[in-house]
């Protein structure tokens, strides 16, 4: 489909024959396309390059705008001498003949300093009509040009006599002054440094010494000396020096046509400077893998050349808003005067119409199509009020400062015009007073309304009406009070309210019945980056940074993905304006907020890594494996496929709707299957503890379940969070271990079956609890005496794997939860070496205590011998020997140190039956 | 090659002159009575148009039988008219006067040209025999 729509949008270019396209035979203009050398065919026009593009050319643009700004300026001192003038002779005249009709025919007087006055007159007419002119003649690009059809049969050079005749087009005149200027320069860079023939490359070059294109580049986030290094390699590569002229290549013109198409495709005026940027990067191959490699593509600078343009036609908006509202009432009271003041009304609302007028409402982007939803539902039929449903954050309000607007500027069907779009804040009407009270000011407040007849109210949050009642509950409360009016048509309403207030407290309410529902989606992809590119401005003058387009993107992507409970915009309005200060904060003024900025601030709040990659960090994960053996002794597979799932979740190299992996340990008890998950804890989330353990023998009842998901609505611990989405909500990032999976109530293990699956689990408040960035681990001791019996009869993992697999866990678990793992790993009993090296291991923790205070320590072979066969038993594995360690060292080593009897720098050696020897060290 | 460019450009430089100085100049009567002319008068009509609309007189004489504040008495109603009738009057006069403004723009935009010449050649009639 892309393809085929970029098919369409391709220019058919044509080569002159006699010049192949140069434009020139040996140094003269081609007689056969008058020096034209290239066009390109739309489908209706032939578009040409009319501008000549030499030095003698380039020279004598210059030379004329130069004698055309001097004419100009001499013109207008001319001018103003001849006014002064003027006004000199007449307070002369009036000097001699006061104040009288005659000094006002001072212009009658015959004399040559009159003479001059007349000349200058003259010349200010003259001047304007120069000035008119030149208005007139700004570049355009017609209307007709701006959809370009497909070529549908191919164009060939012959036929232009015949087929383009009338249809051909000067695509030079459309380029502002800046564009062709940019053409020029490269030119005259290509003459400095000898090129011998000017590629895009080089206009790319030029454009970079404009502000505008700089701006451009900035907010791509593009380093610019590094930019300057790709593009001066470029550049050699074709650069000969000659003493002819500079030829200009066929692509350089093309670059041209892809500048206009992409202007016209774009609904431009003219074509800018930000139009040849997308220009050139079309039709140069070189310069697009050069961007390509610094993370630039054709679509963000066009995105970006769009932000840019939006910005700068802030100003035009602004100022013909400004014209249009002053067309509407500066008071309470319509134009027509026809309207009845309120003054009840004003003291507790707000005139929102008047608050546009000004221009002090934030402005809405886009939400065309609501607008006119609303616009239909209030101009008739039998429910004339609506209300817009949408949760919190996803410009509700805004959109209703987009109707004050329209309202302002008279801009609004005919029943709107000169009415008054007025806020009523449900707080000032309510606080302080008892809710009959309350009643009593809503019922004068909508008398008031009604007898205006030039007010369409606005409630933000209707639902807050709801539940105000004067006697006991069923009894009419204001909700009521307010339908009622809204009923007889009395006002007109626009009201807000989000899904789960709206289904609560309105659907089935009275207001239900005299409200149309407008759905209020929130924005996604596109539409949201411009709607943040319009708020921007705000932050960056604010804080004195600026943003790369980057950012903005980024933090549309990132809230989406990881703010469940916040909507856009608003949720990424928020990231951006609190990266903007910290940015501001940490760099300084004028620094650039990028999207590892952006990244940074999402980190911090959902506690997941999400910024580049650093050194460390790279360092940690390559050699995960060797940091976990350092604390885990043997099963190599399951250490391996822990530490990949962790690297590939870091380099985003997974499938992002998934937990990050979802792993099931087997095997007998004391092998690691624990110890595994808390090492992964303490290496990767930097404490053993980090991580959320729940032993599911805890969980065989089914009624546990709302000790997972917490208690459902109409129990009695209603509002109870559950513990697993409790936690997994507050650190989304982190390890889950399920420990002795096998004795959980089969219904929670299909909990688990949507969390391994999708990715996310709704706990029992309605929240969506997001399990993508989770590590999930479940152990089990199922299988046991299987797995000890193949042992002995030495079969490989995989083989007791696959037997068990298909086999005997399936007492235990449904197929469809074994197949949702991505890996089962069997742990296999330890041999007696393995108990030796854990035996060390944990005597490190001893060691570790012992430098603490100062005092060495070291174990003899024979007494770690000795650990193994104690701590070794073949039914609980190495379960035992923290035990022992404990009663063999850690007790003695107590005793002595209260008595006394070890001091600080002496060394403790462990000797075979658990003998201490003390070395003392050396007195000083 | 350095001969060719300076003739090219004088070439180019007479052109200038000739086609772009001298023939703005002599077009510039021409536009200011035709084209300039209708610019001028289309902006004079949205001019009075925009006026119109923000002093609100069309509005203002079809209300000119409605009570004003929502005062539906008949004393209200008697008030109102008059009150009306004094507001449309003003309202009237400052239309007539805008229009009356742009009217002398019209007139100036047409006459000052001619008038000019006809003061210059009268200046100048004097001032070479004073």
């Amino acid at each position: 489909m892309a393809d085929t729509e970029k098919q369409k949008n391709k220019l058919q270019y044509l080569l002159c024959p006699k010049c192949n396209g140069l434009g020139k035979i040996n140094g003269k203009d081609c007689f056969e396309c008058g020096g034209r050398g290239i066009g390109a065919w739309t489908g209706n026009y032939l578009l040409y390059w009319g501008k000549v593009i030499n030095e003698t050319h380039i020279l004598h643009r210059k030379f004329t705008d130069a004698v055309y700004d001097t004419l100009d300026f001499l013109l207008m001192i001319f001018g103003i001498t001849g006014i002064m003038i003027a006004f000199y002779i007449f307070t002369q005249t009036m000097e001699r003949q006061g104040t009288s009709f005659q000094s006002f025919l001072f212009w009658t007087e015959n004399s040559f300093r009159m003479f001059i006055v007349w000349i200058s007159l003259i010349t200010d007419t003259y001047l304007f009509y120069r000035f008119a002119r030149r208005m007139e003649k700004w570049p355009k690009i017609p209307n007709d040009m701006r959809i370009i059809p497909t070529p549908d049969k191919p164009f060939v050079w012959e036929n232009i006599r015949t087929e383009a005749s009338g249809r051909m087009f000067d695509i030079s005149g459309v380029f502002t002054l800046d564009a062709v200027r940019a053409i020029e320069k490269s030119y005259e860079l290509g003459k400095k440094y000898n090129y011998s023939a000017l590629n895009p490359i080089h206009l790319f070059i030029s454009l970079l010494t404009f502000p505008e294109i700089i701006n451009i580049i900035v907010r791509l986030g593009v380093p610019f000396d590094e930019l300057r290094t790709k593009l001066s390699h470029a550049i050699t590569d074709h650069s000969l020096p000659q003493e002819k002229d500079v030829m200009i290549t066929i692509d350089f013109y093309k670059a041209l046509f892809e500048s206009f198409v992409y202007a016209a495709s774009a609904k431009e005026r003219t074509v800018y400077l930000s139009d040849i940027l997308v220009g050139v990067i079309n039709s140069s191959e070189v310069l697009s893998e050069i961007l390509y490699d610094m993370k630039v593509d054709k679509n963000k600078i066009i995105n970006v050349s769009l932000w840019m343009r939006f910005q700068r036609d802030l100003t035009k908006r602004i100022y013909a808003t400004q014209k249009i509202t002053s067309l509407h009432s500066k008071s309470d009271v319509n134009k027509s005067m026809t309207a009845v003041a309120t003054p009840f009304l004003d003291s507790i609302s707000e005139d929102l119409t008047l608050y546009a007028r000004a221009r002090r409402l934030e402005p809405c982007i886009g939400r065309e199509g609501e607008i006119k939803e609303i616009f239909e539902i209030m101009s008739g039929g039998t429910r004339r009020s609506a209300v817009l449903v949408g949760f919190a954050g996803v410009g509700k309000e805004t959109l209703v400062n987009k109707i004050a607007y329209l309202m302002a500027s008279e801009n609004v069907p005919k029943f709107l015009s000169d009415k008054r779009l007025v806020n009523l804040s449900i707080p000032r009407l309510t606080s302080g007073t008892n809710p009959a009270e309350s009643e009593e000011k809503l019922l004068r407040l909508l008398n008031e309304v009604k007898r205006a007849g030039n007010i369409i109210l606005f409630i933000n949050n209707i639902h807050q009406l709801a539940g105000i009642s004067i006697g006991s509950s069923g009894s009419m409360d204001l909700a009521s009070v307010l339908s009622d009016a809204v009923a007889k048509k009395y006002v007109r309403l626009i009201a807000t309210s989000s899904p789960s207030d709206y289904t609560k407290y309105i659907e089935r309410g009275s207001l239900g019945q005299v409200f149309e529902k407008i759905d209020i989606k929130e924005v996604k992809g596109n539409e949201a980056i411009q709607i943040l590119e319009s708020k921007v401005g705000l932050f960056e003058a604010k804080n004195n940074v600026y943003f790369s387009y980057d950012a903005i993107a980024k933090s549309v992507e990132l809230t989406d993905r990881y703010f469940h409970e916040r909507y856009l915009p608003e949720k990424a309005i928020d990231v951006l304006d609190e990266t903007a200060s910290r940015v501001y904060g940490q760099k300084g003024k004028d620094a650039t907020v990028t999207e590892n900025d952006i990244a940074e601030t999402i980190s911090l709040k959902v506690k997941i890594p999400l910024s580049d990659i650093t050194e460390k960090e790279t360092e940690k994960l390559i050699h995960l494996e060797e940091k976990i053996h350092e604390r885990m002794i043997n099963q190599e597979e399951a250490v391996k496929m822990v530490s990949s799932a962790l690297r590939r979740a870091r380099a985003e190299m997974r499938d992002k709707s998934r937990p990050i992996v979802n792993l099931l340990f087997l095997g007998p008890t004391g092998v690691g299957k624990t110890q595994l998950a808390k090492t992964v804890a303490s290496i990767y989330f930097g404490d053993e503890h980090e991580m959320i353990r729940l032993d599911m023998s805890e969980y065989q009842e089914k009624s546990s379940i709302s000790r997972l998901i917490g208690a459902p609505p109409g129990s009695g611990d209603e509002g109870t969070s559950g513990y697993l989405t409790e936690n997994v909500r507050n650190h989304p990032f982190s390890l889950v271990l399920l420990d002795e999976i096998e004795k959980a109530h089969p219904e929670l293990l299909n909990i688990f079956l949507q969390v391994m699956d999708d990715g996310r689990l709704t706990d029992s408040q309605g929240r969506t609890i997001d399990f993508t960035n989770v590590i999930l681990i479940c152990t089990s001791n199922a299988c046991t005496s299987t797995i000890q019996k193949r042992v002995e009869q030495n079969y490989t993992a995989q083989q007791i794997k696959d037997e068990i697999v298909a086999g005997e866990l399936q007492q235990f678990f449904r197929p469809e939860f074994l197949n949702r793992y991505d890996g089962i790993v069997v742990f296999k009993p330890l041999s007696r070496e393995h108990i030796r090296q854990i035996a060390r291991v944990m005597l490190r923790d001893v060691e570790k205590n012992l430098e603490a205070k100062g005092i060495s320590f070291m174990a003899t072979d024979g007494a770690i011998d000795d650990l193994a066969d104690l701590g070794y038993d073949p039914k609980f594995g190495a379960r035992p020997m923290r035990r022992v360690i404990q009663d063999r060292v850690d007790d003695a080593v107590a005793t002595y140190i209260l008595e006394g009897k070890i001091q600080r720098r002496d060394k403790v050696v462990l000797d075979v039956g658990g003998k201490i020897d003390i070395i003392k060290s050396k007195k000083l | 090659m350095k001969q060719k460019v300076s003739q090219n450009l004088g070439y180019l430089t007479a052109k200038f002159i000739i086609v772009d100085v001298i023939g703005d100049i002599l077009y510039w009567p021409i536009w200011w009575y035709s084209r300039g002319l209708k610019k001028l008068v289309l902006y004079i009509y949205h001019e009075i148009v925009y006026f119109e609309s923000r002093i609100g007189l069309k509005m203002w004489l079809s209300n000119l039988f409605k009570p004003m504040y929502g005062q539906r008495d008949w004393q209200g109603r008697l008030i109102s008219f008059f009150m009306r009738f004094v507001v449309l009057i003003y309202k009237t006069i400052r239309f007539i006067l805008w229009i009356f403004l742009l009217f002398i723009i019209f007139f100036a935009w047409i006459l000052i040209i001619p008038f000019c010449v006809y003061q210059l050649i009268f200046n100048f009639w004097y001032f070479i025999v004073p």
